[in-house]
């Protein structure tokens, strides 16, 4: 898109909240909030040495939330046409009728602000031909290890303009993030091992540019061919040393979702009725943070409240949960700036930021040593986890890992799955490493509720007692 | 409402230098009710949304934009056709669909649904959360949410178009907690073509009872195990595996442990699982495809042996055969292969016979995780989060936890042992429960 009619979109859309929000008070609103949401994105894709995609996403509409008579509706439209925004508002109010829950909404002061992040080379003004070129070389390097059989390599560009207009707030955001992810498939006689990895920079172009990436493929590549012949773990319980990506990952399934204010106010959580218990290790302090470095920046949530740092957990003690204003008032606790929207057509829910947990004092060498035996389980090449806050269970995959024995780092296992309970599992942390990494993507997020957010995790490396492992 | 003339973007593509163009619209209405134990919020979103492919000779490019002034759409043509012009080639390129047209004779769509009112949805989540009120006394909806969406898509390319396709479809969802001495959760939902078809109070009353079963729920001993798999739990992670890996591209690009495997036994006799993109009871269906390609039937694996794979026009052509009409996509992503709605052949036991027949084995109604699993090497894994152990041929303690843990294809080849006659209808799967044999859960 052209910058001129980027900035026309800006200037009609700001327009068009102001008058969302007029009309809603005209028909009587007792709170109108309108959001507007100018999305960008870039995919480049290569397959097999072959470019498959390159396409580009635009998306741009406003969110409107009122509360009626008490109680709150949303609607969502894509075009700047009053007659379709009056019709939204409408369309919103009419919802609000439907609901049969009384919302009050935590008291703010004015919230006034812009923010944005640092952005040398803006990543959208690099030709087209230089990128594919990059994610060709880089695919190549990848694909061209032996034992390959499959290589895909993506780029991905971002910028996510968010302003948000109520009779308490006014605010607006901008984030750039670019990444870069590679796959490879190993394969020898009948048997087949994918491993991928990505690295994603709030940012422009300059965190893309001057990086070693076909280094980063042909790693991946050479790993994935040693797990092609690594066994997977014995099933059964565990002492596991996890390492940062994956730490990042059991914060977010295990407790990140738990404390997320809207599942604890229905009872959804099972740290409902918990603030003050003491719930893990006194080891343990775990962080959400909007502004973490190498996390998504999130300076304001789409409720336009400032997002705080919060802990969640100080030295094992559940001490806050994640909040916004509806959940706050509900739970009476204050508002921690997590209401949180994938986009204009959805309202915010309570979601995480950035996790992680503070760095300890332990060494890496010094607790692989007290370990003992046990698993040495690494985030990469980890698909993900999933939570089920109501029945407590929690699971993540890991990706290529190792044995721990005798004090040592053994051979490599591969096929890990880890399964947990949130009221249990992090009183078991027996070690906390002095190193910290948090890390975001642009290729993915966090799913809860049909909505997907781009989210940071992170920790140091940290030494868990005992943790159910599937195997065969 | 919901209507743009493809046609004359399609026309100005050709205007502004595009070589091939094609035009893909959808306009989506979708309005949803979240619950706890009372109606927490209605929202309803509309959106209208284009995806441009440009191809100059064999150099593709695509953008997709929901700003549709006509400015904004005429930019979007010449920044598809200013990329596709710097592109490399791909060789594998022969041209957009060549076939442009529509299988079946409708049913896709129902007025209702697409219609439907905050009023109407409010309606079904009061009686689901009746439903789950009344059903023990001790159990309460926690979470949950009912919906209703409408679509319609059109494409118009070089070889045909515009056509267009209208589909609807309407969901209900719930998760009950039960508080007695402890605490019993549980989730299901139900998914049809129609809000008319849903049954939110037989849902919460199942949900609401299958929830108090679960107080005092507990991990599994590690060890093996029968597993009987209900039907959501069996469609789920057949998907889970076997989608990807019968997806034409990922043959082709040596992403599947399925290449090169047509005619071969790649599971038990007892497992046949067919495609089904044209048949209106299945929700996967459609006229066609994302591309304009008329939808199809087709055998993927019969008897144990596999049949075909799922093809769109660009996978079909360096196969040197027809699309099956199974192309899927975003407004702005190319067409990838993936199966319309996957049905797994009933067999004839009924799940009380398996769990009857079954010594120690554990039946499995709900999992998480299971999308973690990898489907390149097969290895196939979940989580339990509501299962009951069985012994001697019936249902002892509930559990939640434990890890499910097995080569998948070892799974469909020699350890299934019964195939069952009730079929449950996911999004894109319709599967009966199955039982396998000693399969590994790592527990306490």
């Amino acid at each position: 898109m052209s910058r001129s009619n980027e900035r026309e979109w800006n200037d009609q859309g700001l327009e068009a909240l102001s008058y969302a929000i007029k009309v809603a008070e005209q028909l009587g609103a007792g709170y109108a909030e309108a959001r507007l949401h100018i999305y960008q994105y870039e995919l480049v894709r290569a397959d097999n040495g072959v470019l498959r995609d390159y396409s580009q996403t635009r998306r741009a509409g406003i969110g409107v939330r009122v509360i009626y008579n008490r109680r709150i509706g949303f609607a969502s439209t894509n075009s700047m046409d009053r007659e379709d925004i009056r019709e939204a508002v409408l369309s919103a109010i009419s919802s609000a009728r439907v609901s049969e829950s009384e919302v009050s909404l935590t008291e703010r002061p004015f919230t006034k602000g812009m923010a944005s992040i640092e952005v040398r080379q803006d990543p959208f003004s690099i030709p087209p031909e230089d990128k594919a070129r990059l994610v060709l070389e880089v695919n190549r390097s990848g694909y061209g290890v032996e034992g390959i059989r499959s290589s895909v390599t993506m780029l991905g560009i971002q910028r996510d303009f968010r302003a948000v207009i109520s009779s308490d707030s006014n605010v607006s955001w901008e984030v750039y993030i670019v990444g870069l992810s590679h796959t490879s498939v190993a394969g020898e006689a009948g048997s087949m091992e994918r491993l991928h990895d990505s690295r994603s920079f709030a940012g422009g172009w300059e965190n893309i540019a001057g990086r070693d990436w076909g280094d980063f493929s042909r790693e991946i590549s050479v790993t994935a061919k040693k797990a092609l012949k690594a066994p997977t773990p014995p099933p059964g319980k565990a002492r596991i040393v996890a390492d940062p990506d994956l730490v990042g990952l059991i914060l977010h399934e295990a407790f990140g979702h738990a404390s997320e204010g809207d599942l604890v106010m229905t009872g959804t959580s099972v740290l409902r009725n918990k603030l003050g218990s003491q719930l893990a290790s006194e080891l343990v302090t775990i962080v959400d943070d909007g502004m973490i470095h190498g996390g998504y920046p999130v300076p304001y949530d789409d409720e336009g409240n400032r997002k705080e740092r919060t802990s969640i957990v100080e030295k094992g003690v559940l001490k806050s949960y994640l909040t916004d204003r509806i959940s706050a008032s509900r739970l009476g606790v204050a508002v921690t700036g997590n209401g949180r929207a994938q986009d204009f057509e959805s309202p915010p829910i309570v979601r995480q930021t950035n996790i992680y947990m503070e760095p300890g004092d332990w060494g890496f060498d010094e607790m692989i040593r007290e370990a003992g035996s046990g698993l040495y389980l690494l985030g990469r090449g980890s698909g993900g986890g999933q939570v089920d806050t109501g029945a407590g269970t929690f699971t993540f995959a890991a990706g290529p890992s190792y044995v721990i024995r005798n004090g040592e780092i053994g051979e490599m296992v591969r096929g890990v799955v880890i399964s947990g309970y949130i009221l249990e599992t992090l009183k078991g942390v027996e070690a906390v490493g002095r190193d910290l990494v948090v890390r975001t993507s642009v290729f993915g997020g966090c799913g809860k509720d049909g909505q997907l957010v781009r989210v940071g995790d992170g920790g140091p490396h940290i030494m868990i007692r005992e943790i159910i492992v599937g195997g065969r | 409402m919901g209507s743009i003339d493809v046609e004359k973007l399609y026309r100005r593509a050709i205007d502004l230098g595009a070589v091939e163009t094609e035009i893909f619209y959808v306009f989506s209405r979708d309005i949803s009710i979240s619950i706890s134990d009372r109606i927490e919020m209605v929202e309803t979103s509309i959106s209208r949304s284009i995806g441009i492919r440009v191809a100059m000779g064999k150099r593709v490019a695509i953008v997709g934009t929901q700003d549709l002034r006509w400015e904004s759409l005429e930019q979007a043509i010449r920044s598809a056709i200013s990329i596709a012009k710097t592109m490399p080639e791909d060789p594998s390129w022969g041209g957009f669909n060549h076939r442009i047209g529509v299988a079946g004779s409708g049913g896709y769509h129902d007025k209702r649904t697409a219609e439907a009112s905050p009023e109407d949805l409010g309606l079904i989540a009061s009686t689901l959360i009746r439903g789950v009120t009344e059903s023990t006394g001790i159990s309460k909806p926690s979470r949950g949410s009912c919906g209703a969406g409408y679509a319609r898509v059109e494409v118009i390319n070089p070889y045909g178009g515009p056509i267009a396709r209208e589909e609807t479809r309407a969901w209900v969802y719930v998760y009950a907690k039960a508080r007695d001495s402890g605490e019993g959760s549980y989730g299901d939902y139900q998914l049809a073509r129609s809000i008319g078809a849903l049954r939110p109070y037989e849902l919460g009353l199942r949900v609401g009872s299958i929830a108090k079963s679960f107080v005092g729920a507990r991990a599994p001993e590690n060890g093996e195990y029968d597993l009987i798999l209900s039907p959501k739990i069996a469609g789920s992670f057949i998907s889970t595996m076997l989608s990807p890996a019968i997806s034409a591209l990922s043959v082709q690009r040596e992403r599947s442990p399925l290449a090169g495997k047509i005619g071969s036994l790649v599971a038990s006799e007892l497992i046949t699982i067919a495609d089904e993109g044209v048949d209106p009871r299945y929700l996967g269906s459609r006229g066609f495809d994302d591309e304009g390609h008329p939808t199809s039937f087709n055998i993927i694996i019969e008897r144990g042996i596999l049949k075909s794979y799922v093809y769109d026009s660009y996978t079909a052509r360096i196969d040197g055969r027809e699309s099956s009409g199974n192309a899927w996509r975003g407004y702005s992503s190319s067409p990838t292969p993936a199966p319309n709605h996957l049905i797994i052949k009933p067999g004839d036991s009924r799940l009380e016979e398996m769990i009857r027949e079954t010594r120690k084995g554990i039946y499995v109604l709900s999992t998480i995780g299971e999308w973690l699993s990898n489907p390149v090497s097969g290895n196939l894994n979940a989580t339990i989060t509501n299962a009951y152990l069985v012994e001697n041929g019936e249902i002892r303690a509930p559990i939640n936890g434990g890890v499910i843990s097995a080569d998948f294809y070892e799974l469909i080849r020699r350890k299934i042992a019964l195939v069952g006659r009730e079929i449950d209808d996911l999004e894109r799967i319709s599967a009966p429960p199955m039982l396998f044999t000693r399969v590994r859960i790592a527990g306490k």
